[in-house]
C-alpha cells in the first residue's frame, strides 16, 4: 500500500506513521519526496491467525507486537560516521528502514518487544533533532536568498498588458490567416517571456518558504527543549 | 582550563564516562549504564548517539582503534578522569553534608 504524504514536523510524520502501523501494517520504506509504502504485518496469511488467535487469546506467541516506527534527522559527513550510528541502533534493536548518509530523514523500525520503545531517553536529545532541521532550512535559505537578490535587481520585464509579450510589429493590427501564423509563430516565445518574469516570484516564494520552516522549527526546538 | 567549567555533570553524563574507563562501544555503554545504575539510567540509542558526539567535542571521551569495523570504540580522555574525579569530590561532599544534618 502506497500514501503521499509531506511533512514538515517530525513528531506529526511519527505518529501518522505509527498510526497506520496500528492498523496490522509495517512501514517498508519511506522517501523523502513524501512516499511512504506500507505492508500488511504479519505478512503470511494474517486473517487466519487472527480468528485462530481469538479462541486462545492469552497465548503469549500471540501477544500483539507493533513494528513501532521512530525518526531521527541526522546528516553525516563520513560514511564511517554513519555505518557507526546505524550499528548502534540496530544493536539496541532497531532496524534501518530508510534515510542516506546526506538525506537527512531516518526511520528505524523497533525489532522485538524487549527493545526500548523510543529511540530518545530525554528532551535534550530529543529536541536536537529539530535543532538540526532548523539549521537545514538556514542553509537552504542562506543560499537561495542571494539567488533571489540577483533575480531581483535584473531589469524587470517591461510589459503594460499581455499583449506586449509579443514583439511582432503590427501584430494587434493584422487580422485572419496572416494574424493566426504570426501569432501562433510567436506563441512559444511569448509564454517563455512570462514564465522567465515569473521565475523571480517562484525564487521569492521559495525564499519565504525556507525562512518559515526555519522559524517553525526553532519554535519546535525551544518547545521540545522546555518540556 | 578551568575543570569546575564542566561540573556539574548529568547523571547520564557521569555513567558514561564512568563506563569508559574501560573502552568500549555505543551499545556496550548503552548495557553498562544500566547495569552500573540497577536499570535507574536507561539510555535510548539516539540520545547515546548525541551524548557521543558531544563528550568527544568536550574531549572527556576519544576514539580509540579497534578490530571492529562496524562499531567505533571510545574511552575516557585524562581530561575526563580528572573531571570525573572532581565531580566525585563534589559528591562525596553533599553526601557529607546531608548526613551531617541527620539524613
Amino acid at each position: 500500500m502506497k500514501k503521499y504524504r509531506i511533512f514538515i514536523n517530525i513528531d506529526k510524520e511519527e505518529t501518522w506513521i505509527n498510526h497506520i502501523i496500528a492498523q496490522g501494517y509495517r512501514l517498508k520504506r519511506a522517501s523523502s519526496f513524501g512516499m511512504y509504502e506500507f505492508e500488511r504485518y504479519p505478512a503470511i496469511n494474517r486473517d487466519a491467525s487472527a480468528s485462530e488467535s481469538n479462541t486462545d487469546s492469552e497465548s503469549p506467541g500471540d501477544e500483539k507486537f507493533l513494528p513501532l516506527v521512530r525518526m531521527d534527522f541526522r546528516t553525516f559527513s563520513k560514511k564511517q560516521d554513519f555505518i557507526d550510528y546505524l550499528t548502534l541502533f540496530e544493536d539496541a534493536g532497531w532496524r534501518h528502514i530508510s534515510g542516506s548518509k546526506s538525506e537527512g530523514n531516518q526511520y528505524f523500525e523497533r525489532m522485538h518487544p524487549d527493545c526500548q520503545d523510543e529511540i530518545f531517553s530525554d528532551s535534550a536529545s530529543r529536541a536536537g533533532r529539530y535543532r538540526r532541521l532548523c539549521e537545514m532550512w538556514m542553509a537552504l535559505f542562506a543560499v537561495y536568498l542571494p539567488l533571489l537578490i540577483i533575480y531581483l535587481n535584473a531589469p524587470p520585464l517591461a510589459i503594460s498588458s499581455w499583449k506586449d509579450l509579443f514583439y511582432t510589429p503590427g501584430l494587434w493590427e493584422s487580422s485572419g490567416a496572416e494574424f493566426w501564423m504570426a501569432f501562433l509563430f510567436e506563441l512559444p516565445f511569448a509564454l517563455g517571456r512570462a514564465f522567465g518574469g515569473l521565475f523571480p516570484l517562484m525564487l521569492l516564494v521559495i525564499v519565504i518558504c525556507f525562512a518559515y520552516f526555519s522559524f517553525q522549527t526553532f519554535y519546535w526546538y525551544r518547545k521540545e527543549q522546555k518540556r | 582550563m578551568n575543570l569546575s567549567s564542566y561540573l556539574p555533570l548529568t547523571e547520564t553524563t557521569w555513567y558514561i564516562l564512568v563506563a569508559l574507563l574501560e573502552p568500549g562501544h555505543g551499545y556496550y555503554i548503552m548495557q553498562k549504564v544500566e547495569t552500573l545504575s540497577n536499570g535507574n539510567v536507561r539510555i535510548a540509542a539516539g540520545t547515546m548517539y548525541g551524548a557521543i558526539e558531544n563528550l568527544l567535542k568536550q574531549k572527556l571521551i576519544c576514539s580509540v582503534k579497534s578490530e571492529d569495523k562496524r562499531r567505533k570504540v571510545y574511552q575516557t580522555t585524562e581530561l575526563g578522569r580528572e573531571v570525573l574525579s572532581l565531580e566525585t569530590k563534589r559528591l562525596r561532599y553533599l553526601v557529607q553534608v546531608a548526613e551531617n544534618h541527620g539524613l
